[in-house]
Parts: C-alpha cells; structure tokens; sequence
C-alpha cells in the first residue's frame, strides 16, 4: 500500500501562521508532513487587524517588553514592521519548502485571526498551528488565540510549539471512539515507515473493559506492517498522560478530541503541559 | 765521521711496546678497569664539583672531542645519583584564583600519576554524581517547582491585567515590537473614526484608562527581569546544594588520603568551590528553565545544548592534573643528558591548540623542559650545542642563577607576541649542571661573560696524553680489554694491544707519551675487529690492528698520492739527488681532518750585495704567515750577530719556497733557509738527496718543530719510489727524536743503511752533513780555518761589506 493511499483523507495541509517561534516550529513540521503525505501545503499569514488599526489611533503608545519603557506608535513605523514580519516569513516559507516537491503557496491575510483560520481550514484536511502563535504574553502554555480555534475547528488540528519536532515513536491514544479509529488512522500514517513504531495507549472507561478496546485496535491495525505497543492507562485523567509521555520519551502524540473518556478541558489542559507535537482528531 | 755519528740508530726511530711485557694472551684474562686513566686532573676536579654543594659549583669539563667528556661525566653523575633521592613529581593545576597562573604542587616521588588518577577518577564520577543529583526527582520537582512558581507568578500577573483591561473595555495587543493597550468594544479594537465620534469627556476617560493600562503593564513588564532574576538565584541556590551533596562526598575521600599535604588539600577545596559555584555547566541539556528563559527573552535557543556539553567538557578538564615530572619509575636522583638543548627544550614550553581559527592553552599544555627532568640530580649538556641554540644558554643561566624555571615563550620573552598567555609558577631548581666542550669555548666564556665564571666554578680539564710508563702501558691494556668488552669485540691477543698503544703513541707524536682520546681508540679497535673477522680470525692479532691503521690511512691519503704522483712526474720538482748551491729540500707538512702527512718543498736562496736585508718572498706577496716571517728574521739575527759583528752586513738575500701556492706558517723550515743562504755566499753546493727540518734560534741552534714523522715519511717516500740510493736521508733537530714513532718500513731502509736520518743539534752541525764540508770553529779573534764553510762565508760577506762601501764613495764623488 502507498503512503498516498495510506494518507488519501489528507491532501491539503494548511499551516497558519504569525510571526513567533512556535509558528516556525509548526511551518517546519507542516513541510515535513505534506512531504511525507505527498499533500499540497498552504501557508496563511495572518495579520491580526487590530494590529494594523492601532497605528492609525490618536492616543497609541508602544511599551518595549525588554525596556518596559513607553513611546508614542507610529503608524508608518508600526506598517513597516508589519511588512518586515511577512517579508521574514514569506522568505522563511520558500527557504523551508524549496525542494519538498509539493504545491506550496503562501498567502498574507489581514483580519481577524480565528475566523480566517476556521475559514481556510474548510478548505484543508489538516491544520498545523504554534501553540503560542497571536498570543499577547507567551507563558509556555496554550495561547487564547489557539484555544479558540481548537474549540471550533472540525478537522484535525496539530499544535507545535517553539522548538518542538515532528519525531518517533507516535503514540496515540484510543478509547475505542469514532474519534479515536480516526486517531488511529493518522497515528499509522505518522508512524509509517519501514520498522516504525507505534504506541497504542488505550484508555478504558467504565462501558467498556481495556481487553476489548485494544483487541478492536489490533483489528483495526492488522495488516498495516507496524510494530505496534499497547499499554493500558485506567484513569484518564490528562495529568496522567502529560506524565506518561513525559517519562517515556514519545515524539508525537495523536489524541481524539470530543470522545468519551477525556474531557475537552483535560485536552486543554494536557496540550498546556505537553513540549511534545499533538495531533488533535475529531 | 762526524756526519756517522749525528744519524740515529734504528733503535731510536721507534719506541716499541714489548708484548711479552704485558703479561697476558688475549684482552679476555683481563680484568675490567673501572677507573679512568691519564685524567687524574680532570676526575679530581670532577669529584669536588660533584661533591660540593653549594651555588655556582657546577662543572665544565673541557677538552678534545673523543676525549671521553661526556661518558667520565655521565658515569660520575650517574654515581653520584644513586647515593642520592628520587626528588618530588611536580604537577601543574588549575588555580582558581588567576587561570593565567597555574599552581605549581610537588608530591613525593610517584604520587603525581597516582593524584593525577585519582582526579580523573574524581572528574569522572563527578559527571555521574551530578547527573544523577540532576536528574534525580528531588531535584527535578524543586527546581520544577521554582519555575512554575515563576511562570504562575508572571501568568497571574498578566491574567489579571488583561481581566482588568478588559472591563476596563481596553485590549493589551502585540506588536512586532512590543506591547500596546488599545480601547476596545467588544474585544475589537476602536477604529478612529469610532473614536472621533466619542464626545471629549469620553475620549478623556478612555486615554486615562488606557494610561492606567499601560502603566500596570510597564510596571509588570519592569518587574519581570527582578522575578528572573530572584528565580534564577534560587536556581542557583539549589544547584549549588545539589552539587555540595553531590561532589562533596567524593572529595572528603580523596581529602582523607592526602590529608598529610597541605597544598592538595588546599586545591581540592578549590575545586569543590568551583564546581559548586558552576553547577549549572553540568545541568542536563534539555532543561526547562533555560528553554524558559530563551523563550522569554525572545532568543533562539538551537545549539545551546552543543555549546553546554562543550562548557562541561571544559569544565571537567580543569579539574584534571598535567604531571611535568613523573618519578614513579626512578630509583634515585635524575641524570639528563639534553641532546638538543634548544631554549624550550631546557626550560619547557607552553602548547597552544588551535580551536575556531585561535590558538588556545591552558594549564594541561605545559611542557616540561630538561631543567624539570633533571631537577633534584644531574643535568649534562653540550656547551656548544647549547650556545648555537638561539637563547638557550641565556635561559640557562637564569634558571640557575635563580634556583628557579620560569616556563614563558620566547615570543613573550621578546616582546614579539603580548597576548594573554599562561605564567605558571616557577619551579624551584636545585640541579648540578655539567657542561662539556673543548677549551677554547671555556676560556672564551670565562673571559667575556662574568655569569659564566659564577656559575661554572669547577673546571675539569682533560689532557689529551700521558705518560707511556709501564704502569700506564698495563693500565692502558686493561682499558682496551673494557673498552673491547663493553662493545662485545673479539679479544685482542697481546701483540694487536702492543700495536695499539704504539699506534697511541703515534697518534700524540711521541714516544714517551699515550693518547687519551679514547674515541679513536675505539675506533682503531672496531675497524681491527673488522678486519679479523674478514680474515678469519678468531682473536685480533696486531696484523689485524696493522691492516686497520692501513686502511684508515689509504682511506684519508687520496691528496698525499696525488702530491706524491705530481713530484715523481716532475710536475713539482724535487731532486733527491745531486748537489745545488742554494737550492735545499725543506719538509712540511699538511694536516687533513684526523689525517697528517709530509711533502718535501724545494727552497732556493739567493745573495747579492745589499743592506743586510733578508727578503722572504712568501711575506712579500703575503703567503706567510706571522710565525714563518718570525723565522726569517731570527735567521737575519743570526747571520749578522755570526757574520757581521763588527762590519755592515752588506747582503740582500731572497727566500722562496718554489711551486708554494698556498700559505706558508710555522717556522719548522728557518733552518732550512738558513742552510740554502749559507750554501749560497759559501757557493758551496748542498747535496739534494737530504731534507731539512727544525727551526733555529739566533745562536744557530736548532730547535723543535711538529710532525716530525710525517715529514721523515714524506721524504722517503719519494726517495723510495725513486729508487733508494743509500745517500738520501733527512736531518732533524736533536729534540725530535723523542718524538720519532716511524714506519716499520723506514725502519727497514735505515736498518739497511739505504736511508738516514740525522740529528743536528746546531746550524754548523747541519751544514757539513749537508755540503760535506766542516762548518769551522772561530779562533780568538772571531776568524774561521780556511776551506770551512763558515770562512766561505765570512769571506764572501767581508767582500760584499768592501764593494758596497766602495760602490758609496764613488756614487759621493759622482754627487
């Protein structure tokens, strides 16, 4: 089986991006999958438009995060530096995907940032975002911004954050959900490749027992030549599974959204504590 | 015959050494002689300066090369070493104080490889001990706990602006290059226009509480470096616990065994002290709370794990030991010999590494030099390799005039390079320096440079013979039967040690003393051992000694047999037959590396009237040298105190040595000068087939010259290619004949009255073997008997005096 028919509900990616570190992170990973997916990539640009209206105010003062001090914002100085940032990124996108052999594009968009994302990804299979991208105040946790979209967004949605690489083994949890067989359809076409493994948590609740759920994986995954793990985790509580994959040293993780074991907020949650990529699948 | 009793007997033309004499068959019922013999001077000196111990006593053994120097030395030093103690191992370390100047430890002898390990053993469970305190999940929760607490800390404080911003309907927003607060409704940012339409009082308020905003978030903003760095103290606060606990076991080990040395001890709290005060150069790479910081401050963080495993590794290296002097395998003090004694050679040197295109060093590329090898015991060196290395000798005299060594590189020394570089602490020196070289460099050294005199006090002078007793001559075979044992030669019989030590005697010129040069006697012993194994001998016999000397000399006589051919084909003439008025065969001779031999040189004077000049021609056209034209002038004394005591000596002479392209030195030939003058105003003429040799002095005495038997030989080697004649012979100053050591075959050709050789001891005696005429004793009055040569003489001077005094009148009357 080719990896084209493997990943067929995948053909186009769409990375949104702004000018932090987490978005470059996210544009890497984006590349290296659309390779390995043979999907066409999309790159959107996203200026936040309150941004732009800032400089056109008659009372708008700048404050230096380093300085802390405070001067007046110049309209024309504030567009420049707007330019600057997508001159940056658009020079980043071509370095980046130069020689993946995909159809690349890469658009620059002015708005509000949630609406554009949910309205290119109807367009995608996929969304790859930096966990703290259009944040304020970058924290180490899930940026507002992100946590909005994730909350809307229908497709699976991967979040990155600065520094972080798409890497092996995958892990990817099931709870014997729709969400979940979907889950264990990416997580394979992640993890495929020749003597990859993947690491199959399942989650039991109380309809029904663990032995069931992961005879029901193997089902699913027979035949797909990988070298599958179980393990069984009894509670589901995310703290738990920010710790597991902490202590085990996993690459990605693919995790089902909406299923009945986890709970959104403890998604959000975990998405907090993790420096691991997460693929969220609904 | 007068002339028969002046020609020397063939008992005297060479001194032999009776084999019988000796004592014994081969070298092999030899015992070992241990002592060194013909120095008694030099071991004496050798022994005091070796024996005192206080400063400047060091020694200079000066002499010939191949005089046995370097190994008399060697063997009194390595004497010497072994009554002595092994001195301490010297190590360099870190000095935490000022790593430009690493700390100089001494430890007994064989505890600096074993502190040395027991530091890397140290150094490498520090990476384990630490590690695991690292990583440990006591660590690991703290320190996750000091972050969190400082990342709720910042997050609270920013949660609670943006909460208060919002109700207060204003928006915090990021720009590309910081933060903004903007009036907001409904989370959107006011457009201007919205603004525009606001009345005064409202847009009032709204700019006032965007300005509280905006001076919360300055405030907050201001105190995020303080909240840094307060969690950055604390970080650091619970590394250094963790790295106390951590290391602080391991080094109350190694505190334990070295507990009797101060200065160990005293590093150890060093480093202890360092690897607390740096614990977080041994972090894990992936830590948070520098991710943490890197995000905060904005930076990318790719690399930085790269450049903390180097930081580490540096680390780890300075706590580590370079040991200069390592004593673990000595069994006594050190004797050093340093074969190529340049500057960094003897003081040691400081490496540099190149690393990114800069040269780098540390403690761990400090070199030792001979001076730290040797410290504590002997240092041997070659005085001129010493002074032909660039300043090497400088270097060496500073060390030892101040008992220390200074490790600094030549180009800092000069000035070249100013570059921050490494002063290690200096090393007390405590060495005896032995320096060797010949005699002409010591008095040089001693005259010109004032230093030398206070630091080489002890000269050990080597004298190049001694006397052929035969004491000496027993003496003399038992060292060659050592010096054939230790090069595991074949024996020597009785007769090829005779052989030797005549061939000895030769080699000094004389017969009543032996060389010392013991090289060359080495070198006559291996080649002999050589030649008996090529014919098969089993034991060495003096014909094998012979056939080495044969060979050594046709080795190095390819000039001899060219003059030689260039005379018997008249190219050079030389009669060795006939009488000539005027015309003498003088001898010379020419030395040629270690190989010396004689050629006859014909001399030719002439007379006419004159003012009592002697003319040497050679001075004239400057091929003389100072102590020939000496010579000329001592015989022009002679011939006017003789001749011309009482009148003007009214004689102008020239003197040449025919076919003479070179320069002539050395006055061994005024006697022959002196013959070829009286032979010319006597106009007697001198018979050809003899040769002449010795200088005189102004009372016609004849004196000592050099090389007297390469001079004999010389001559009868022509004589004898020519055909000897049973006239041919040359005649040598009286005092010579001790120096005669003569071929066996000139030997032959005397004992059958086919050659000669007379000893003169004064110009008269010379002059009638050479003319045949009596040279003639003056009466009372000063006149000489008529016919001898002397009257001749007088005569002829008396006549020239006469003419010229009548040749002045008349050029007065012509006035």
């Amino acid at each position: 089986m080719s990896e084209r028919q493997q990943s067929e509900e995948i053909e186009r990616i769409l990375v949104a991006l702004d000018a932090s570190s987490h978005s470059l992170s996210a544009l890497q990973a984006a590349a290296e999958l659309a390779t390995r997916l043979r999907a066409e990539l999309q790159a959107l640009f996203i200026e936040d438009v309150d941004v732009r209206r800032l400089g056109a105010l008659p009372f708008a003062e700048e404050v230096g995060v380093f300085s802390a001090t405070c001067h007046p914002l110049d309209a024309r100085e504030l567009a420049r530096q707007l330019e600057a940032q997508a001159r940056q990124m658009r020079r980043r996108f071509r370095r980046t995907t130069e020689w993946i052999g995909v159809q690349c594009t890469f658009h620059r968009v002015r708005g509000r940032v949630v609406p554009r994302i949910l309205e290119a990804a109807s367009e995608a299979d996929m969304v790859i975002l930096g966990k703290e991208a259009w944040s304020t105040f970058e924290t180490g946790q899930l940026g507002p911004t992100i946590r909005q979209v994730l909350s809307e967004i229908p497709i699976p949605t991967m979040i990155l954050q600065a520094g972080a690489r798409l890497e092996r083994p995958v892990l990817v949890i099931y709870d014997g959900s729709q969400a979940a067989h979907r889950a264990l359809s990416a997580a394979s076409t992640l993890a495929r490749r020749d003597d990859d493994r993947l690491m199959v948590l399942i989650l039991a609740g109380e309809s029904e027992p663990a032995s069931r759920l992961r005879a029901r994986a193997e089902t699913w995954l027979e035949g797909r030549g990988l070298q599958v793990q179980y393990q069984t985790l009894s509670e589901s509580r995310a703290s738990h599974l920010a710790a597991l994959v902490a202590q085990q040293d996993f690459g990605t993780v693919v995790l089902p959204r909406r299923c009945s074991t986890i709970r959104d907020e403890a998604v959000l949650d975990f998405l907090d504590k993790i420096d691991v990529p997460v693929l969220l699948v609904r | 015959m007068a002339n028969d009793s002046k020609q020397l007997e063939p008992t005297k033309l060479y001194q032999h050494t009776d084999p019988q004499s000796l004592g014994f068959e081969t070298t092999d019922d030899l015992e070992d002689l241990a002592e060194v013999i013909g120095q008694e001077r030099a071991v004496e000196a050798m022994q005091f300066g070796i024996g005192i111990e206080d400063d400047g006593f060091n020694i200079f053994a000066m002499g010939s090369s191949g005089i046995g120097k370097e190994s008399l030395m060697r063997g009194f030093f390595e004497e010497k070493a072994e009554e002595k103690a092994v001195p301490p191992d010297r190590c360099y370390v870190k000095n935490f104080e000022d790593e430009n100047k690493p700390r100089l430890l001494e430890l007994p002898a064989g505890m600096g490889v074993e502190f040395r390990d027991d530091m890397d053993d140290l150094v490498e469970q520090f990476d384990t001990a630490l590690s695991a305190a690292f990583e440990s999940e006591e660590y690991q929760s703290r320190r996750q706990s000091i972050m969190e607490r400082f990342r709720e800390r910042q997050q609270n404080a920013f949660q609670e602006l943006q909460q208060r911003a919002q109700q207060e309907n204003v928006r915090l927003i990021r720009t590309p290059a910081g933060l903004a607060v903007a009036p907001s409704r409904d989370g959107e940012v006011l457009s201007p226009e919205e603004i525009q339409r606001l009345s005064e009082e409202e847009q009032e308020r709204l700019q006032e509480k965007v300005s509280q905003v905006q001076d919360e978030l300055q405030e907050i903003l201001r105190q995020v470096p303080s909240w840094q760095r307060q969690m950055r103290e604390e970080l650091d606060d619970l590394n250094r616990e963790m790295a106390n606990l951590a290391v602080g076991g391991l080094i109350d080990e190694l505190r334990e065994k070295y507990e009797d040395y101060p200065d160990i001890i005293e590093h150890l709290d060093a480093v202890q002290e360092d690897v607390v005060e740096n614990a977080e150069d041994f972090l894990p790479q992936d830590q948070n709370a520098q991710q943490l910081m890197h995000a905060l401050q904005g930076e990318d963080e790719g690399g930085g794990g790269g450049r903390q495993a180097l930081r580490q590794q540096a680390r780890m290296r300075q706590y580590k030991v370079n040991v200069i002097v390592d004593h673990s395998e000595s069994e006594h003090a050190p004797v050093i010999y340093e074969d190529n004694p340049t500057y960094q050679n003897l003081i040691g040197r400081i490496e540099h590494r190149a690393r990114m295109g800069a040269l780098m060093t540390d403690f761990h590329l400090i070199k030792p030099g001979a001076l730290h090898r040797a410290n504590g015991g002997y240092l041997l060196l070659d005085a001129r390799k010493v002074l032909m290395e660039p300043y090497a000798y400088e270097a060496l005299k500073r060390a030892m005039s101040s008992d220390k060594i200074r490790i600094e590189s030549l180009g800092r020394q000069l000035s070249l390079i100013s570059t921050v570089s490494l002063e290690p602490e200096p090393v007390p020196l405590n060495v005896k320096v032995g320096l060797f070289g010949n005699r002409m460099l010591y008095y040089l050294l001693w005259q010109l440079d004032p230093e030398f005199q206070e630091l080489f006090k002890v000269e050990a002078d080597f004298a190049e013979q001694m006397d052929r007793s035969e004491e000496n001559q027993q003496l003399y075979a038992r060292m060659i039967g050592t010096m054939v044992h230790e090069a595991g030669l074949q024996p020597l019989d009785r007769g090829a040690v005779a052989r030797v030590i005549e061939h000895t005697a030769r080699m000094v010129g004389d017969t009543e003393k032996l060389s010392t040069k013991k090289e060359h006697v080495d070198d006559l012993l291996r080649e002999a051992n050589y030649w008996a194994q090529e014919n098969g001998n089993t034991v060495v016999t003096a014909d094998d000694v012979q056939q080495a000397i044969d060979a050594q000399v046709y080795r190095a006589d390819r000039l001899r047999e060219r003059m030689q051919e260039a005379i018997l084909r008249e190219t050079i003439l030389i009669d060795t037959e006939g009488e000539k008025v005027g015309q003498i065969n003088g001898l010379s001779v020419i030395p040629l590396g270690n190989f010396m031999f004689g050629r006859p040189t014909r001399i030719t004077a002439r007379t006419r009237m004159g003012k009592g000049k002697v003319v040497d021609i050679e001075r004239e056209v400057e091929l003389g040298g100072p102590i020939h034209s000496k010579g000329v002038l001592i015989m022009a004394g002679f011939l006017g105190a003789r001749y011309a005591e009482e009148k003007p000596l009214s004689l102008s002479a020239s003197l040449v040595f025919e076919q003479s392209y070179g320069q002539v030195e050395g006055d061994s030939a005024s006697s022959a000068e002196l013959y070829g003058l009286l032979s010319s105003l006597a106009n007697l003429p001198i018979k050809q087939s003899l040769a002449v040799t010795g200088s005189v002095n102004q009372r016609g005495g004849v004196q000592a010259i050099g090389g007297v038997n390469q001079k004999i030989e010389g001559f009868f080697d022509i004589c004898k290619e020519r055909g000897l004649t049973g006239d041919q012979g040359v005649l040598i100053p009286v005092s010579n004949v001790k120096n005669l050591m003569l071929r066996q075959d000139v030997i032959d050709a005397v004992e059958a009255g086919e050659f000669h050789i007379y000893a003169v001891e004064t110009v008269d005696e010379g002059i009638e073997i050479l003319t045949g005429v009596p040279a003639g004793e003056p009466d009372e009055e000063g006149n000489y008997p008529e016919g001898t040569v002397n009257y001749r003489v007088q005569q002829r001077l008396v006549e020239l005096a006469e003419k010229r005094s009548k040749f002045g009148e008349e050029e007065e009357e012509k006035a």
